[in-house]
């Protein structure tokens, strides 16, 4: 991921809600929206919150998480869609349910070793620099 | 909140045609929707003028990066394009994203007296080069979360619940072939299907190129150049058609969606948890079940989707409509004849109108060879359990029922 060669995949593009996700991504933290007033995270942002619904006085803030959770599902992409990946390796793309709250749902491509790969296997959060001042998390799984 | 009260048995389908199904038609599509709207007209004895509604699903398709401004006639066929293309002086009209759920907001209208007889359309277009594919270094909106790991195909995002269903369940790629099979089978004698003069045989079905694990090329409709139009009146109006109306007896569409992560649909509890609570609607609001369906269309744009509708409305338990499907109990002369039409998986990716087309043909015994003896009511799908375009509809040949 960090070879010689330019990048020439795409890179993620913060807008006004999302910002805060990829400063924090940027400082190799994963954090995720979460409510000032009931403690409900979000992922993607939402402007106002799901869990209290509190229309009149949203208070967001990015709280970062531990980058622990488990597998809930995953696909191996072989043929590939998308320019920069165009004949590359497969990719382990996998879902996770982040521990810190039941629906806090993530997805990204499992990295290192992935043939231990099982639904509820947990895994960990990976920042890696993909670019000069472009990062993405990635999960590799806990041995 | 119930969604029957408007339309049951009120509203009937009273002419339909199809254009032929091909990957890249000599003609833009705006002049296929047109030849289908003129022939649903003339199929149900009338005229242009006659229209005084429209409503079409007019989403899609989707471009490499966006690069490519959509074009009414050319990339989509909306509303609009319709009624200035065709002289028409509605006095009610409505596009929505996909084709189902207009035709239920079009019998709403019907029953409501907002209009007499509507034109409901739905077009498809595939564009030149990749289906999906995504161009260009700058992933925006939604799709910050998903190009980035070069994920973006809906073919990878159904994969997953479907790897999770595999690996739940038991299910292999196997069981998956019956399916696709018999489907292609069921075209055969359909000329204006995509894959009409093409069966397929499970060897080439186990063969067929892997896109996203499980996910082969062969449980993906193939993107097609093509067009499906009805035409809806109310129950008293269909009495004076030449051909025997099909009432809409009933509808439910997913409610309270999942939270949508982008570049996933979730897991695959979500597809239950949305698929169970419309089945207890749509059952609980017709006094049906699944039982009393004659004639089955699940939507199949991807394959696994028919499995999932077969589980969360009732045909078979949760977890066993791979082992369900098996033994020949599909097929058209079997015990539980499935998506007799051809689906999207014969025709092409049409998005739901094989499977309207088919309950209408059936009910309304036009059929031809594959009519099937017992056909007086009906269920058709589309989409997944767990979006909010997601929906299942009823059908009748009885208004009373």
């Amino acid at each position: 991921m960090s070879d010689e060669r330019e990048y020439d995949r795409p890179v993620p593009v913060p807008d006004e809600m999302t910002a805060g996700f990829w400063e924090a991504v940027g400082r190799h933290e994963l954090s995720f929206q979460r409510c000032g007033h009931c403690g409900t995270y979000a992922h993607p942002p939402v402007s106002f919150c799901v869990g209290c619904h509190n229309l009149d006085q949203p208070a967001f803030s990015f709280e970062k998480v531990s980058g622990c959770g488990t597998i809930v599902n995953w696909t191996v992409i072989t043929d590939q869609m998308v320019s920069g990946f165009i004949g590359a390796d497969p990719i382990v793309h996998v879902l996770v349910r982040l521990d810190e709250q039941e629906d806090l749902l993530f997805p990204a491509t499992l990295i290192g070793d992935t043939s231990g790969i099982t639904l509820g296997a947990p895994v960990e959060t990976v920042i890696r620099d993909v670019a000069p001042g472009v990062s993405l998390p990635y999960f590799q799984l806990i041995p | 909140m119930s969604q029957r009260s408007l339309f049951r048995n009120k509203v009937a389908i009273v002419g339909a045609a199809v254009t032929n199904c091909v990957r890249h038609a000599d003609v833009a599509v705006g002049s296929l929707a047109v030849q289908a709207s003129d022939a649903a007209i003339a199929d149900a004895g009338l005229t242009r003028a006659d229209i005084d509604g429209v409503a079409c699903g007019a989403g899609l398709p989707s471009y490499a990066a966006s690069t490519r401004a959509l074009q009414p006639g050319f990339d989509l066929v909306n509303g609009d394009f319709l009624i200035n293309h065709m002289s028409l002086e509605p006095s009610w009209s409505l596009d929505k994203d996909s084709f189902p759920p207009a035709l239920a907001f079009a019998a709403q209208a019907v029953a409501s007296g907002a209009a007499k007889y509507v034109l409901v359309n739905r077009t498809l277009h595939n564009p030149v080069g990749r289906y999906n594919s995504f161009e260009g270094l700058g992933a925006k909106g939604s799709q910050q979360w998903s190009a980035p790991y070069g994920f973006v195909a809906p073919s990878s995002m159904i994969a997953m619940p479907y790897m999770e269903y595999q690996q739940r369940y038991g299910a292999r790629r196997e069981h998956m072939a019956t399916l696709a099979v018999q489907t292609r089978k069921n075209v055969q004698d359909i000329p204006t299907a995509y894959w009409h003069g093409k069966e397929l045989t499970v060897e080439q079905y186990l063969a067929g190129r892997m896109i996203s694990e499980p996910m082969s090329l062969f449980d993906n409709d193939i993107p097609v150049d093509g067009s499906g139009s009805f035409i809806l009146t109310s129950a008293e109006r269909a009495r004076d058609r030449p051909h025997k109306p099909v009432y809409l007896t009933g509808w439910a569409k997913v409610r309270n969606p999942s939270k949508f992560i982008p570049g996933t649909l979730g897991p695959l509890d979500d597809f239950y948890d949305g698929g169970f609570d419309l089945a207890g609607r749509l059952w609980g609001d017709s006094g049906w079940r699944a039982d009393d369906c004659d004639i089955v269309q699940l939507y199949d744009g991807f394959t696994p989707l028919v499995w999932l509708w077969l589980e969360v409305l009732g045909f078979c338990p949760q977890g066993e409509a791979w082992r369900f499907i098996q033994d020949g109990k599909i097929a058209r002369d079997g015990k539980f004849p499935l998506n007799s039409g051809g689906g999207n998986q014969g025709w092409g990716r049409l998005h739901g109108v094989p499977h309207v087309l088919e309950c209408y043909l059936q009910l309304s015994r036009r059929a031809g060879a594959r009519q099937i003896e017992r056909a007086e009511t009906a269920i058709s799908t589309y989409a997944t359990p767990c979006a909010p375009i997601g929906e299942a509809l009823l059908y009748s040949t009885d208004p009373e029922r």
